[in-house]
């Protein structure tokens, strides 16, 4: 058995409430959203689904909801068409400027948010883009395909490239062995991927603001709304609809990628 | 050798779509941007760059900026290595259960998080709430700095851990053994084996949060005051309230400069993992 | 007149083939010729350019320059999927995802075969590497020498015209090695197909193949059959490679049939080194069950002898393997038939080493 040492512990302890610090707002709003109240107050005096009545029945949060929800299908989908190919020829790849490409498309996760927002506002102006879905989905896809590139090539740098070779040998076509080997052994990162990138689109709110019309809020603009003008208590029933939300994505990737075939 | 061209175009062709996409909507995008800094109704204009160099304004919330961002990493460090030591030391099964309570405020929303900094460091908040009941307080903790470091501490916290993480996982557990079978101490070990072998761990992550804090917009906006308004803000607030481009867009063409360095930086951080082959590490 | 193996087809041809990356040249400019239904080994350490000379023949690799030709088509040019070859490799390289039918059906779906059919055949191959149960599992729940089975029997059953093999038996252990290089070559007796086997086990290559080429940092030593590179090799790196030799400093004192070799403070010798000048320095090679051990009453003619101090044996069954000693230390290895009364004569009187003038082999240095 070994000594645990004094720094250990210490360690451990300072650690462990520093978890506790990141998980505060998550348990904060949990039973907060219960509340039986007007005013924001925590501990709950009284406890009831007054809050989530009210979610329900005031205008604009399901709207939004749904609005968010639709943007963040279809950008999870777009970006998943687009980045799981090329995760695959950035990995099995060996042409004159592979690791410039890699940078390139990995970009987006090192530029701050606000310059890309700002990017966008202007283009689409540039462009006469208005349709505003269309607006979201496409900025948002920029955001999330890093993500799904990086998922997935993860992934397919699992699977021994032997195999791939073989099937050539065999006479299947690169395009037959891609959709024949490569994508079923891929397919528990590709989900893993692709949740989170649902997420992030869900949640994304720099980017939206910059983007969306007049018309369009998602959820994540009129939370914001929210807490620049005048702070809802219902905010604590929403907060909690996305920390179960997240929690559930953070648990269910885990386990795909556990059941990830490990060759 | 043609065929082998050949052989390696027909790979690269599937990275095409992707490339096209971000070409159309990224590439041009942003180069509209540098091109929008650069001119006004005039034509070619180096105005806002001036006005940035030379304004009180601009000096002030560039100087706000690099504080809290630097701040802000500061206390991500001082939070995350600790935090990623510890996991480090568990065993696997418990490993995966502390991810999953580390991976939980990584993936949730920054409002949600706001929303809670705000009920949580309120004038009448909980935490004034509790603190009054011992005699203290209240303490303003919202619309100024404090706020600000709270809540982007709390956002990056768990992306200085995972690359120190991924570090200490990756050192071979006998050179620990080697040294204390040498019979160094434990803190001994760590000060002169652990610690400097995770460096590049560190560095890869003070990088990494040091470009999302440079670009912090939300947090500061909701839990800061007049004291902590960032460039982003500035960007913001020159693209949709005042409408001139040519300023927001010279200020995010200086934010999109700093962040592209720190990436460079951060791609020369040896010890760093590729994504894009295990053999090129 | 006609040399007869002209007749035979020829299924490979290289032509001044060479791999050069960058700088470093992985094979340098090399000629093969591999007949129709041939079992060809490629021999050599790691590095030596065996796989890379695969690799050019199964067209993953393109050469720098120079032609292959398979079965008179230039393929230089040609991806491997058109070169309708079969490939083994030594991770086995089954898909984890399909079971042990859908893996062998694989080449057969490629090419669109009718359902019935793909069964029939699946069935047949599987009952001709006598795997006839398995053809339900997974991959991961069969052991490797069945997984290496189920790799070959996919490369069968859509009858390429050639097989290419990686070093497949490297992951095997010692006994299931040797039972899956008696599969291997029962089914080349059977089928006829040509096969280009690549490893870096003498011993296999020996007990496997019809031709060898032994290779050497990007360029061929020797190629020949077995008995060639074992009896015949043509340089101290052959002689080293394949088998165990004794190999001692020799100095030709004489040229002529038989040479005569000065062999310093051990003594001299006759060699048949036809191309020998005189004081052209070299090794005399020899191999252990070329050499016999008598004492002094038993010298023959027509044999060599050198004077030798007994140092150990080693019995390993029917064979003993004795180390001998000439007087300035060098060790020479003796191989011969266990015999009962012998041994205990070993340890008396003079020993001597001594070999048929034929068997030595002088090698330049």
């Amino acid at each position: 058995m070994e000594r645990r040492s004094i720094w250990r512990r210490a360690n451990a302890a300072f650690a462990v409430a520093a978890m506790i610090f990141l998980l505060l707002p998550s348990l904060i709003v949990v039973p907060m959203s219960f509340s039986d109240s007007e005013l924001i107050i925590f501990p709950p005096k009284e406890y009831s689904f007054h809050l989530y009545e009210r979610y329900v029945q005031e205008p604009g949060w399901v709207s939004a909801t749904i609005l968010s929800f639709r943007v963040a299908l279809w950008t999870t989908i777009l970006s998943i068409c687009l980045g799981v190919p090329a995760a695959y020829a950035l990995v099995r790849g060996q042409f004159p400027g592979r690791r410039m490409l890699a940078m390139f498309l990995l970009s987006p996760i090192m530029l701050p948010s606000v310059v890309l927002a700002l990017a966008f506002y202007i283009y689409f102006v540039r462009i006469s883009l208005s349709q505003g879905e269309l607006r979201l989905v496409l900025a948002h896809c920029v955001a999330t395909l890093p993500f799904i590139i990086v998922t997935a090539a993860a992934g397919i740098q699992t699977v021994d490239a032997n195999i791939e070779r073989a099937a050539r040998i065999m006479g299947a076509s690169r395009v037959y062995v891609f959709r024949t080997v490569t994508l079923p052994l891929v397919i528990p990162s590709i989900v893993a991927g692709a949740l989170f990138a649902f997420l992030i689109s869900f949640d994304e709110i720099i980017i939206s603001i910059f983007v969306a019309r007049a018309g369009d809020e998602t959820l994540p603009i009129k939370m914001y709304s929210s807490l620049v003008f005048e702070v809802s208590p219902v905010l604590a029933a929403i907060s909690t609809i996305l920390t179960v939300m997240s929690a559930l994505i953070c648990i269910l990737v885990t386990f795909v990628q556990k059941s990830e075939a490990k060759p | 050798m043609r065929p082998e061209t050949r052989e390696q175009f027909s790979i690269a062709v599937f990275a095409l779509p992707a490339a096209l996409f971000m070409v159309v909507m990224m590439a041009v995008p942003l180069g509209s941007v540098v091109w929008q800094s650069l001119s006004d109704e005039t034509g070619f204009s180096l105005a806002a760059y001036v006005k940035m160099a030379q304004s009180n304004l601009f000096i002030r919330v560039t100087r706000t900026t690099l504080e809290i961002a630097l701040g802000a990493t500061l206390v991500a460090f001082i939070l995350g290595y600790p935090i990623a030591y510890f996991l480090s030391k568990q065993p696997p099964r418990r490993q995966t259960v502390w991810l999953i309570v580390i991976l939980i405020p990584f993936w949730t929303s920054s409002l949600v998080k706001s929303f809670a900094f705000v009920v949580m460091l309120g004038h009448a908040g909980i935490l004034n709430t509790w603190l009054g009941e011992f005699g203290l307080g209240p303490y303003k903790m919202l619309f100024n700095r404090i706020g600000v470091m709270v809540g982007m501490s709390h956002f990056l916290v768990p992306f200085m851990v995972f690359p120190i993480l991924t570090n200490l996982r990756s050192q071979p557990p006998e050179l620990a053994k080697a040294a204390a079978i040498m019979g160094a101490g434990k803190f001994r070990i760590f000060r002169t084996v652990t610690f400097p072998l995770s460096l590049p761990g560190v560095v890869s992550g003070a990088l990494l949060v040091f470009i999302l804090a440079l670009g912090f917009f939300i947090v500061p906006k909701l839990l800061g005051g007049r004291q902590d308004v960032m460039l982003s803000s500035l960007v913001d607030f020159y693209a949709r309230e005042v409408f001139n481009f040519q300023m927001s867009s010279a200020i995010a063409v200086v934010l999109m400069a700093t962040a592209l360095l720190a990436a460079f930086l951060l791609s020369k951080v040896r010890g760093g993992a590729s994504i894009l082959s295990k053999e090129q590490s | 007149m006609m040399d007869v193996n002209s007749t035979k087809q020829e299924m490979v041809r290289l032509d001044a083939v060479t791999k050069l990356y960058g700088s470093f040249t992985a094979l340098h400019e090399t000629d093969l010729s591999i007949r129709a239904g041939e079992f060809l080994t490629l021999l050599g350490p790691s590095g030596s350019g065996k796989t890379t000379l695969l690799n050019a023949v199964a067209g993953m690799t393109m050469p720098t320059s120079g032609h292959v030709w398979i079965d008179s088509q230039d393929v230089t040019a040609m991806p491997p999927e058109k070169r309708g070859l079969g490939m083994v490799f030594q991770s086995y390289a089954l898909m984890p995802h399909m079971t042990v039918f859908d893996n062998i059906a694989y080449p057969l779906k490629v090419r669109k075969t009718p359902k019935q059919e793909i069964k029939k055949r699946v069935t047949n191959v599987l009952e001709l590497v006598r795997l006839p149960d398995l053809a339900h599992r997974k991959p991961k729940e069969l052991s490797g020498g069945q997984q290496q089975r189920v790799s070959i029997a996919r490369c069968l059953i859509y009858n390429p015209r050639l097989i290419l093999m990686d070093e497949p038996l490297g992951a095997l252990d010692k006994k299931l090695r040797e039972q899956m290089q008696l599969e291997i070559k029962r089914l080349h007796n059977e089928l006829g197909i040509t096969m280009v086997y690549v490893t870096h086990d003498q011993e296999e290559a020996l007990n496997m193949s019809d031709r060898i080429m032994l290779m050497n940092g990007g360029k061929a030593e020797q190629i020949g059959s077995p008995h060639d590179l074992y009896f015949k090799p043509v340089s101290q790196f052959a002689a080293d490679f394949i088998g165990q030799s004794t190999m001692l400093d020799a100095k030709v004192l004489e040229a002529g049939d038989p040479c005569i070799l000065d062999l310093g403070t051990s003594g001299q010798c006759k060699v048949k080194a036809p191309g020998a000048n005189k004081n052209q320095s070299g090794k005399l090679v020899l191999r252990p069950e070329t050499l016999r051990l008598i004492t002094n009453d038993q010298l023959p003619d027509g044999f060599n002898a050198l004077s030798v101090r007994y140092k150990d044996s080693l019995v390993t069954g029917g064979t003993t393997k004795y180390i001998v000693e000439l007087e300035n230390g060098t060790e020479m290895i003796v191989q011969e038939l266990t015999t009962p009364e012998e041994a205990a004569r070993r340890h008396e009187g003079q020993l001597f080493a001594a070999w048929p003038v034929e068997a030595g082999i002088f090698l330049d240095q």
